[in-house]
């Protein structure tokens, strides 16, 4: 399926990384499932954020999903979730224009004091219906170019991109913005996973 | 009745509750949960029913039970035979893969135990939760034997067809249904589908079911003599195009494109003019030439269509697949148009496909040479299934 999840903007420091603003569409996954899934994608896209250097352009894939994600060097960092079949190349386009756009929307000194609730970013959903389809990305093409795709860095899993002596089942069990719902559903799809289950 | 009997009953008539009170439902789902938290499992928020993880197993158990000792014993059978449908409910439900359920459901319609219309909403509940139930598409079918075509709205059939492939990848339980609706639907839907397979296969990229059913929509559209909207100036443009790649000719006008594709015919038609053939006959087949041209219309959009989403996604196989399929559509009914003979009857029995001879058509020779150029594998192919032969 060609498709984008989600997109956020974050605030990187040294230790940290905040996020200032997320669009999501989750029509596509089940009405129960719906928030776990939220919570999920505001936590992998935070845990890359922090673990990606600045100027870095990373693409992690996760089962069928892929994580975009570019940290500018000023730490201004973009996080887009899509299919693995939605084009590596027009995604990372798309991170750097929506990062291009808020930091024209909001100057750099006003990251650092920013957060969710007093950030104003119309243009994020609008991007996320618009880019569902890649063939918009044609007017980008400008810009693609630009783009040297040799210098994304591709992972095959969340686990790779991790520090040393991180483990992900640890991490997502210690989490305090993961709700306990949203773990019950990360075990069992782990479970079913591996074998069959009535779920 | 022990604790645990009673607990189920409870749930098992909450969940009916819910099904009776809310006709416009429009998922279930099972929704894990690590431990009984002590209150209802059974969850309903804006038509989307849920049940929590941790009571299916007694439920479907205390479920399973219930039916079969339902049909064991024959008093029961007598007395109250609607008792059992909100077991059947829950079981079905739970797990829709259990043919023999769905076959009592199918005995207490025909006792008018149970109402279709409320039937055809339960099955409709179930593919919400298993996609790929063939089960459930298989009972709408039967379903729909008791209505009257006209009375069917059939826009919600290929609705529930659409989320149902969305939902779950090569789901051909899903298509397979929408190629009976094909069959049973007034034409009035059919170009929707074009407008609405074209959109799925830009957003399912390499999921080939819908190919399939696309080009069995393409078969069908000829089949009926189907065209529509084609005195536009560029009505068929796709083929135009495709012709003025293959050959050295230009083409522009819609004769112009029938004398490539059907030079005998056209011929045949001026000589004719109608002196012999009857009004009825002649009208019928100049029918038959638009759709001709409306297909193959379509076919080459197809293609062009493959090519294009090869160049943003890299190679894939449905794609080539789908572009071979619709290459094949246009050079068989040419062949079939133009009455091209046959010079060798199934020389390979396994692909039942014979060899014509080619020569005699100027366009089919201009497609051999120019699909000649697409390697070695893709003229393999070309002279299997095409008849195209290379050797000379």
């Amino acid at each position: 399926m060609v498709k984008l999840y989600a997109i956020s903007v974050f605030y990187r420091t040294e230790t940290d990384a905040r996020l200032l603003k997320t669009a999501s569409d989750l029509q596509s996954f089940s009405f129960f499932q719906r928030g776990a899934v939220q919570e999920f994608m505001g936590f992998a896209s935070k845990t890359i954020v922090e673990r990606t250097q600045p100027a870095m352009r990373q693409s992690v894939k996760q089962d069928a999903y892929m994580c975009h994600v570019y940290v500018r060097t000023d730490n201004l960092g973009g996080v887009l979730i899509a299919d693995h079949e939605y084009p590596q190349r027009v995604a990372h386009t798309l991170i750097t224009k929506v990062l291009d756009e808020y930091a024209a929307r909001y100057s750099s000194d006003q990251w650092p004091m920013q957060n969710e609730a007093t950030v104003d970013f119309p243009t994020l959903p609008a991007y996320l219906a618009k880019y569902q389809d890649p063939r918009e990305a044609d007017a980008l093409t400008k810009m693609q170019n630009d783009l040297d795709e040799t210098k994304i860095i591709l992972k095959n899993t969340i686990e790779a991109v991790l520090e040393r002596g991180e483990k992900l089942d640890d991490m997502i069990i210690k989490s305090e913005n993961l709700s306990i719902q949203s773990k019950a559903f990360y075990k069992t799809a782990k479970k079913t996973n591996s074998c069959c289950s009535f779920t | 009745m022990d604790e645990n009997g009673v607990l189920c009953e409870k749930i098992i008539n909450d969940i009916n509750a819910v099904i009776e009170r809310d006709s416009d439902l429009s998922s279930f789902e099972i929704v894990p949960t690590i431990f009984n938290q002590n209150k209802s499992p059974v969850i309903h928020i804006e038509h989307n029913l849920g049940l929590e993880s941790w009571c299916v197993k007694w439920i479907y158990d205390y479920s399973h039970n219930k039916i079969v000792s339902s049909k064991t014993s024959k008093q029961q059978k007598h007395n109250n035979d609607t008792s059992v449908v909100k077991y059947l409910n829950v079981g079905l439900l739970i797990n829709p893969d259990v043919a023999s359920f769905w076959h009592m459901r199918r005995q207490l319609i025909e006792k008018n135990r149970l109402m279709v219309h409320q039937e055809c909403q339960f099955a409709k509940l179930v593919l919400s939760k298993k996609p790929k139930s063939s089960e459930a598409f298989s009972y709408r079918r039967w379903l729909f034997s008791f209505q009257s075509s006209e009375s069917i709205d059939w826009s919600v059939e290929i609705g529930i067809c659409d989320r149902c492939a969305d939902k779950s990848s090569s789901n051909y339980h899903a298509w397979s249904h929408r190629l009976w609706v094909l069959q049973k639907a007034p034409p009035s839907i059919l170009k929707s589908e074009i407008f609405l397979t074209e959109k799925f296969i830009k957003k399912h990229i390499s999921d080939y079911s819908c190919y399939h059913y696309r080009h069995s929509l393409l078969e069908h559209l000829f089949e009926q003599s189907f065209y529509c909207d084609i005195d536009n100036v560029d009505s068929f443009s796709s083929l135009k195009d495709f012709i003025n790649y293959c050959q050295v000719v230009t083409v522009s006008t819609t004769d112009e494109i029938l004398l490539t594709l059907l030079p005998k015919l056209t011929e045949a038609l001026n000589k004719n003019n109608g002196t012999k053939l009857s009004q009825r006959i002649l009208q019928q087949f100049q029918e038959k030439v638009k759709s001709f041209l409306y297909c193959c219309n379509l076919a080459a959009f197809d293609m062009k269509l493959c090519d294009e989403l090869k160049n943003l996604y890299g190679a894939r196989e449905s794609f080539e697949n789908h572009r071979r399929a619709s290459l094949k559509f246009i050079v068989d009914n040419i062949v079939k148009m133009n009455g091209i003979k046959v010079i060798d009857q199934c020389s390979s029995p396994v692909t039942k496909l014979c060899k014509y001879d080619y020569t005699e058509n100027e366009f089919l020779l201009a497609v051999k040479k120019s699909e000649a150029m697409l390697g070695e594998k893709h003229r393999q192919w070309c002279s299997l299934f095409l008849g195209f032969d290379f050797s000379a």
